[in-house]
């Protein structure tokens, strides 16, 4: 399927191989040029297109990258605000029907977990399993 | 009325400042630490230094008895969790936010936020009526993306005067068309207009239709 991915993070590059290797077809867009051009290098095929967005929230440049028929759409940049704005943006507007969205603060993760929003990133179970781990706790923890 | 506002800069300021003197109870939040100072030494102890997104910021600022709350972080995306948090939340009754990209309106509106302020737009608006020569303005951002209401200024010596506003109709662009015309004091109906200099057309348009609209009705051949 067609998926837009928003933000050219190390976890973008990660998942590229990842998904590129399923068959999918990628767009990544991103406000760095340089990252893009790096994860191009890496991974020239052709079903993996990068948009260079100096302003990446805009939504012109979410059309460009084809939001209109993208079977999903990942938020994965640093900036959880955006990630929310975009997600959200993809989920109702677009009704994309794979939407992801990464956040690294975990009271935000809880609320929009709450709103139905697909949430990834480090969670209030990896503070569960921290402390645990640092009481002493069994490493079977993980497995909860 | 008590009213939280997000995010403290000049217009947060005034906006606190002008509440304050009609009555009305308020709390900012401002998350910069020195602004937040400069901000109590003005406002008195309703400044609160913190994050506008956080749940503990937002009750220490007593966010959970608010009618009203205004996001004015400056940023957009900011905006949006602040505008969620409060309505979902705290079930603040009356939301608002000021926006700056046009296009964001539609998911703020989708989202549950009472009113939004185009802070662009109004500037843009301000500016057209002070210069010249702008026969197009953007009247409403809709709901649906890219699309708006704009209004054309036809001019006296534009092609299409005096030609049948039907027959133009069909050469528009494909997602445009002319819902109603005011001529002076009146509001005509596109049907059975023939269009005279003067005339302020109402069309309901797409942003990459905007060009080619305006062309056909201010063109001079």
């Amino acid at each position: 399927m067609d998926a837009l991915i928003f933000g050219c993070t190390r976890l973008t590059n990660a998942l590229t191989a990842a998904l590129l290797e399923d068959g999918h077809r990628l767009t990544v867009l991103d406000r760095d040029a340089d990252r893009l051009a790096r994860l191009h290098q890496e991974r020239p095929e052709a079903a993996l297109a990068v948009l260079h967005a100096p302003e990446p929230l805009m939504q012109d440049y979410l059309h460009q990258g084809g939001i209109d028929r993208a079977g999903a759409f990942l938020a994965l940049s640093g900036d959880d605000h955006a990630n929310l704005l975009v997600s959200q943006i993809a989920r109702h507007i677009y009704n994309i029907p794979q939407v992801f969205c990464r956040l690294s603060d975990p009271q935000l993760q809880q609320f929009y977990r709450d709103l139905g929003l697909e949430i990834i990133g480090p969670d209030t179970d990896s503070i569960a399993r921290i402390r645990q781990r640092l009481r002493g706790g069994p490493a079977a923890a993980e497995t909860e | 009325m008590f009213i939280v506002i997000v995010g403290c800069s000049q217009t947060g300021y005034h906006l606190a400042r002008l509440l304050q003197v009609s009555g009305h109870e308020i709390a900012v939040i401002e998350q910069n630490q020195s602004r937040c100072q400069l901000l109590r030494a003005e406002l008195g102890s309703v400044a609160v230094h913190g994050d506008g997104t956080n749940q503990e910021d937002l009750k220490r600022a007593g966010i959970a008895r608010a009618d009203t709350v205004v996001a004015l972080t400056g940023r957009d995306e900011t905006n949006l969790v602040v505008c969620q948090l409060a309505r979902q939340l705290f079930a603040v009754a009356r939301i608002a936010a000021v926006i700056k990209d046009a296009k964001n309106q539609p998911i703020f509106r989708l989202l549950g936020v009472d009113l939004i302020v185009n802070s662009a737009d109004l500037i843009l608006d301000s500016l057209e009526q002070g210069i010249a020569d702008v026969n197009l303005r953007r009247r409403l951002t809709l709901r649906i993306p890219n699309t708006s209401i704009v209004s054309i200024a036809v001019p006296e010596d534009a092609a299409a005067v005096g030609r049948r506003l039907e027959e133009l109709q069909r050469q528009l662009p494909a997602r445009s068309f002319i819902a109603l015309v005011i001529r002076k004091d009146r509001v005509l109906q596109p049907a059975a207009v023939t269009l005279a200099g003067g005339d302020e057309l109402f069309a309901v348009t797409v942003t990459e239709e905007e060009q080619a609209l305006y062309d056909i009705f201010t063109g001079v051949d």
